[in-house]
C-alpha cells in the first residue's frame, strides 16, 4: 500500500498534536474554568453582564410554546422562527429563558423573557413602529389599553396606574408595586404602548424583600442621620445649598453610591429604608442637583442611595 | 547523513507546532474587531468624576468611573479607537479639540439647557470636569462650530435633559432629530440621551444593558429597546434616540447590521 505521508511528517504531526492538545487544555482552563459559572458570582463592571447557559431540549420546547402563546396575546406577528437561551443576568442576579422571535429574513423582531417559574418577566417588540392607527387621546385611554393587555396575559396589576406620554415614543403605563402601602421602587408592571395603543414593551418585576425590622426608627431620626452626613459630605461654603425636602419609607436595594468598596451591582433583596430626598440650590446645584439617601429603617445604617447630577 | 543535516531536520520538525503556538497567541491576544478599524475611527469618552469625590464632596461616588469604564469597553468592542478622559484631562478645550476627529462620543456629566450670557439665549450642553470644583460648560454651539456639520456616528450623552425634544446637542454632532425605523436607513448615526432629570442608578441600569447588547451584535435600536426593559427605580426615567434604528453602531466604512432588526 503506498504511503501517502512520509514518516517524518507523521512525527511532526504527533508533536504538533501534543503541543496543540496542551494549548487546548490551557485554553479551556483560561476561558472555561476561570469563568464564574452561576449567578452567585458578584458582577464587576467590565465583566460579562449576562451569560448563556445550557438548556435542555425539553425545557427549551416548553419555553418556545409559552412564547408562541404570549406572542399571540401581545399581537406579535410576522415571526418565522424562534430561538431560546437560558440567560444568567449577573448584575440583576436572576436567571431567565429568553426567546427571540425572528422574521423571514432572520432578523430579531421580538424578545420575550420568562422566569424559571414560567412567569413573563419582560417582552419587547423590536423596531421603530409608531403605528398607523388613531393615537390614544389621554392618559386614561392608555391605562385602559395597558390594563386590557395585562388582563389578556393573566397579569393582575394592583394599585393605581399612572401613564406618561413620551412624544412619538407613545405611552408608558405603570402599576408600581407597594407592600402594605410602602413602595418598592423599580418593581411592579410597566407597559409601553405605541401612540396608537399597540404593544411595544412590558416588564414585570418583583424582587424579594428582607424581613420587616422589629422596630422602625422615626422619620425624624433618619433625617437627623442624613443631616449629619450632609454636614460631612457638603463643603462648608455650600452646606446651606443642600436641604432635605422629603423623607418616606421604601423598599430599596442596598448599593455602593456612598461606599464605593461595596459590590458594583445593587443587592437583590430589598430592605425597608427611610429614603431622605435632598435638593440643592446655588453653586452646589451646578454639579449636584440632588441626592436620595437610604437609611435602614431598622438600625439607621446607611444602605446607599442615588445621585442626581 | 551528516550531524549538521540531522540537526537541521530535527529543528525543522518543530516549525509547524511553533507556527501553531504563535498563531494561537496572535488570535487570543488580538483585537476583537479588525485591527485596521481600531486605528482608524477615533472615539472619546469623558466622565465628570472630580465633582463627586473629595474635596468637592465628602464621599467617593463610584458611578463616574464605572460609566466611563463601560463606555470605553463598549466603544472598543465596536471597533473604535477610544480613549477615556476624566479629572483634569476632561476639559472644555479637550472636548473641542478631540471632537474634530471623533466618530463617536460619550459623556457622563451634569447636563442642562444652559443660559449663554454672550448670545443671550440657551443651548444644550454639559459640564467639563477640569479636575477642580468649578466646572465650565461645553455648549452645543461650541461643538457645532468645531464639527461644522459633520456627522458623529454614535453619540451617547449620559446627562440630564439632553434627550429632551428641544435639545440642541444632536444637531451639534450632525445628527438630525429624525428616527429611521424598522426598514429605513438614514445613515450610520445614532444619538442617545435622557429626558428631564435622570438619576445615576437608572442611567447605569440602562447603559449596562445597552453596551452589553451592542457587544453581543445587536443594533443600536434593539440595544435601546432592550435597555429600556430595566428595573428603573424612578418612574420618571426615560430615554430617547434619533438616527437609524437598524445601524450596528460599529466603526467601519461598511455599515452593516446582519443580526439587528
Amino acid at each position: 500500500m503506498p504511503q501517502l505521508l512520509h514518516p517524518s511528517f507523521l512525527r511532526i504531526g504527533r508533536r504538533s498534536a501534543a503541543v496543540l492538545l496542551l494549548l487546548a487544555g490551557l485554553g479551556l482552563l483560561m476561558t472555561g474554568l476561570a469563568r464564574p459559572t452561576d449567578a452567585t458570582d458578584p458582577y464587576v463592571v467590565g465583566s460579562d453582564l449576562t451569560r448563556v447557559t445550557r438548556i435542555s431540549s425539553e425545557l427549551a420546547a416548553t419555553a418556545l410554546d409559552r412564547a408562541a402563546r404570549t406572542e399571540r396575546m401581545l399581537g406579535l406577528t410576522g415571526l418565522s422562527r424562534r430561538t431560546v437561551d437560558r440567560v444568567v443576568d449577573r448584575r440583576g442576579q436572576r436567571t431567565y429563558d429568553e426567546v427571540t422571535g425572528l422574521d423571514a429574513q432572520d432578523r430579531p423582531i421580538a424578545v420575550l423573557r420568562f422566569g424559571l417559574d414560567g412567569q413573563l418577566q419582560a417582552a419587547t417588540r423590536l423596531g421603530w413602529r409608531p403605528g398607523s392607527g388613531p393615537a390614544l387621546a389621554a392618559a386614561a385611554d392608555a391605562i385602559r389599553a395597558a390594563g386590557r393587555l395585562a388582563g389578556t396575559l393573566g397579569l393582575r396589576p394592583f394599585g393605581t396606574a399612572t401613564a406618561a406620554r413620551s412624544g412619538a415614543n407613545g405611552w408608558s403605563v405603570r402599576w408600581p408595586r407597594t407592600v402594605d402601602g410602602v413602595p418598592v421602587p423599580g418593581d411592579g408592571l410597566r407597559v409601553q404602548l405605541w401612540p396608537d395603543g399597540s404593544f411595544h414593551a412590558l416588564t414585570a418585576a418583583e424582587h424579594p424583600l428582607a424581613a420587616d425590622p422589629s422596630f422602625t426608627i422615626p422619620a425624624a431620626s433618619a433625617g437627623a442621620i442624613v443631616t449629619a452626613l450632609l454636614d460631612r459630605w457638603i463643603p462648608l461654603a455650600e452646606r446651606r445649598d443642600a436641604r432635605i425636602v422629603g423623607t418616606a419609607l421604601a423598599w430599596v436595594a442596598p448599593n455602593d453610591t456612598f461606599a464605593s468598596a461595596r459590590p458594583d451591582a445593587p443587592a437583590e433583596i430589598r430592605r425597608l429604608a427611610w429614603v431622605v430626598t435632598v435638593r440643592s440650590t446655588g453653586s452646589l446645584s451646578e454639579s449636584l442637583r440632588g441626592l436620595e439617601v437610604s437609611i435602614d429603617a431598622g438600625d439607621g445604617s446607611l444602605l446607599g442611595g442615588d445621585v442626581l447630577r | 547523513m551528516s550531524d549538521a543535516r540531522a540537526r537541521r531536520r530535527r529543528w525543522r520538525s518543530w516549525i509547524p507546532p511553533l507556527i501553531g503556538i504563535v498563531g494561537l497567541f496572535a488570535v487570543a491576544g488580538g483585537p476583537a474587531v479588525g485591527p485596521s478599524l481600531a486605528t482608524t475611527y477615533q472615539a472619546t469618552a469623558d466622565s465628570n468624576e472630580t465633582a463627586f469625590e473629595p474635596p468637592c464632596i465628602g464621599y467617593d461616588d463610584p458611578h463616574p468611573e464605572r460609566m466611563l469604564a463601560m463606555a470605553t469597553s463598549g466603544l472598543a468592542a465596536l471597533g473604535y479607537d477610544v480613549k477615556g478622559y476624566k479629572g483634569a484631562l476632561f476639559t472644555r478645550a479637550h472636548v473641542l479639540s478631540r471632537t474634530v476627529g471623533d466618530y463617536s462620543y460619550y459623556v457622563h456629566s451634569h447636563g442642562d439647557y444652559y443660559w449663554h450670557p454672550g448670545d443671550q439665549r440657551r443651548y444644550s450642553g454639559f459640564r467639563e470636569d477640569s479636575g477642580d470644583c468649578v466646572q465650565g460648560i461645553v455648549y452645543s454651539k461650541d461643538i457645532k462650530d468645531r464639527r461644522a456639520g459633520r456627522t458623529t456616528n454614535l453619540v451617547i450623552v449620559s446627562t440630564c435633559f439632553n434627550g429632551d425634544p428641544n435639545t440642541t446637542l444632536p444637531a451639534a454632532f450632525g445628527i438630525p432629530k429624525i428616527k429611521a425605523g424598522q426598514l429605513d436607513w438614514n445613515g450610520p448615526r445614532f444619538y442617545l440621551g435622557y429626558l428631564g432629570e435622570a438619576f445615576d442608578n437608572d442611567e447605569e441600569a440602562f447603559e449596562v444593558t445597552f453596551w452589553d447588547a451592542l457587544k453581543k451584535g445587536k443594533g443600536v435600536g434593539a440595544a435601546f429597546d432592550l435597555a429600556m426593559l430595566g428595573d428603573f427605580t424612578h418612574a420618571s426615567f426615560d430615554a430617547d434616540w434619533w438616527g437609524t434604528y437598524i445601524w450596528s453602531g460599529r466603526a467601519g466604512p461598511v455599515p452593516t447590521c446582519p443580526r439587528c432588526s
